[in-house]
């Protein structure tokens, strides 16, 4: 860690290094609780109370999706990540720099791929009728399937990228001390390897949860019409002219990922806390 | 031991198991839709048809290129915006890394990445109304600065503090610290933040869509709408295209980063 800077605190530059971030930063969160006060006046409280059965439906199954995406894409990740770490450099970087390919592809393009893949006429259900497991095309998109698909393939490429940087970060002598205690490759596994990379694992799934929750083109890609989310929801209101409903739902909205975010990195501290 | 050589084997195969699956699962809808730029065909199905140049030939309609020069733009511009940003917060959290002004800058950094980008969407239409491509420019750089703070914060962090140290001895300012040691000394964490805050904004589709009328068109958005109302791949020549120039890009970054955390 650095230490504390020996040079004058209050320099001019000091304080131009956190306005100038901090005023952007402040001004996007800002912006939409000033939207959403503005516009409280204009809210029809009356249409909320109708509509907050279905409001509410759409929050709960926006959190589903982004928690089956999240935990898909975190644990893939982070058996991937543990995988290419025991094998030699030129291979993992090979494979790594293909696990991370798909973020130079435009998302549209890759959702479009999955789409074809998975969708009715694709190979996967192509493969999956011949072989006779089942008699039908298994509905892979437009579904709430179709939906957790896209978003774990969106989430995926840079939890890799992520989840290998924690391995990496795992000291080596704690490998070579369990080596000459005679531990196997599977106590090694469960007392060195995964305690070490849990809390990254935890703030990667804290993350792509967030992130999840947030997307906009997967959901609408590749989901059905029951399927609708947050985001969703939100674009078809302002698309309606109800900006005052959508700054007010966003609001509510954004208070899910961003608890549950605050929560997970509590955890993730006792959790470092107790590895040191 | 005999026991270990055969957990060694399991956890191997299961290792084996998961490589093939992950890159599967990540590669094969890029392989199925890289051909759709050469091939002339209207549906969404594998690629099938006579080869066609005519996808890239649409990258000559007006429409297109100024989609494409618009995304250009804007994600040049938010992107060297987001690292000068992250790196003069990164600077900051480092040199004053128990303060409360640091922790503001963390805190808001990370309630950026995390909340959905349609919510700061909304009130920036609400407050700044619909406008044409520069009005995009920040909000594309409040989006790229979380992932730039990282990458570039993660290399100032990595740096020897001596260095920092004798520079402040010999009366370095604050500035000449940050552009004459730090920057240069993380190239490759400068590099990748450029590249992540330019892929944040090259993809990005919800801002175009909400904050643009439309006569404005950047790559995602017309992509988003001629595929919805006709299949139109041009978007896959314009990914044929930036995808080998940015692969090339991220193989440099990745190999330089892997060979720094040895």
């Amino acid at each position: 860690m650095h230490p504390q800077s020996q040079l004058g605190n209050r320099t001019p530059f000091v304080a131009v290094s956190f306005l100038l971030p901090a005023l952007l930063l402040a001004a996007g969160l800002a912006a939409p609780l000033i939207a959403g006060i503005l516009d409280l006046a204009t809210l029809d409280s009356r249409a909320v109370h109708a509509q907050s059965r279905i409001l509410a439906a759409v929050l709960s199954r926006t959190v589903a999706f982004a928690a089956i995406s999240a935990c898909a894409a975190t644990l893939t990740a982070w058996t991937f990540a543990l995988a290419i770490d025991s094998l030699n450099v030129p291979l993992r970087k090979a494979l790594l720099t293909i696990s991370v390919i798909p973020v130079v592809v435009h998302f549209l393009l890759r959702t479009y791929g999955l789409h074809i893949l998975f969708g009715p006429k694709g190979p996967i259900n192509a493969a999956l009728m011949s072989s006779g497991l089942v008699q039908n095309s298994v509905p892979f998109t437009y579904s709430a399937a179709g939906t957790c698909l896209a978003l774990t393939s969106w989430l995926l490429p840079i939890s890799a990228l992520f989840m290998h940087m924690a391995v990496r970060h795992v000291p080596s002598v704690l490998y070579d001390a369990a080596h000459s205690l005679g531990a196997s490759p599977w106590a090694t596994l469960k007392t060195v390897s995964l305690p070490q990379t849990f809390p990254a694992a935890l703030l990667l799934f804290a993350l792509n949860f967030a992130l999840g929750y947030g997307t906009y083109l997967s959901p609408e890609l590749l989901g059905g019409l029951e399927d609708v989310t947050v985001v969703r929801l939100i674009a078809q209101m302002l698309r309606e002219g109800r900006s005052a409903e959508a700054a007010w739902f966003g609001t509510i909205a954004t208070a899910i990922p961003v608890t549950l975010f605050v929560i997970l990195t509590k955890v993730r501290s006792l959790a470092l806390e107790q590895l040191s | 031991m005999k026991s270990h050589t055969a957990q060694r084997t399991l956890l191997q195969m299961a290792a084996a198991t998961t490589i093939i699956a992950g890159v599967l699962f990540s590669l094969t809808p890029i392989i199925i839709t890289l051909p759709l730029a050469f091939v002339d065909q209207v549906f969404l199905g594998l690629p099938s048809g006579t080869l066609t140049g005519k996808w890239f030939a649409r990258l000559n309609l007006p429409m297109w290129r100024q989609a494409v020069g618009t995304s250009l733009l804007l994600a040049m511009s938010s992107s060297a915006i987001a690292v000068f940003l992250a790196a003069l917060a990164a600077y900051h959290t480092i040199i004053r890394p128990r303060t409360s002004t640091s922790g503001l800058l963390r805190s808001m950094i990370v309630t950026v990445l995390i909340v959905p980008p349609i919510w700061i969407g909304t009130g920036i239409l609400r407050l700044a109304g619909e406008d044409g491509a520069l009005g995009l420019i920040l909000p594309h750089a409040l989006l790229g600065l979380p992932p730039a703070f990282v990458c570039v914060w993660y290399g100032m962090s990595r740096l020897n503090p001596e260095l920092i140290q004798a520079a402040e001895m010999l009366g370095a300012s604050h500035w000449a610290i940050l552009t004459r040691i730090y920057l240069p000394s993380i190239r490759t964490y400068v590099v990748a933040a450029l590249f992540v805050a330019f892929l944040t904004s090259w993809d990005e589709t919800v801002f175009p869509l909400l904050l643009t009328g439309p006569e404005t068109h950047t790559l995602p958005k017309t992509a988003f709408e001629t595929m919805r109302l006709d299949r139109d791949w041009t978007v896959a020549a314009v990914n044929f295209v930036t995808v080998a120039a940015l692969s090339m890009i991220l193989y440099r970054v990745l190999k330089n980063a892997d060979e720094s955390l040895g």
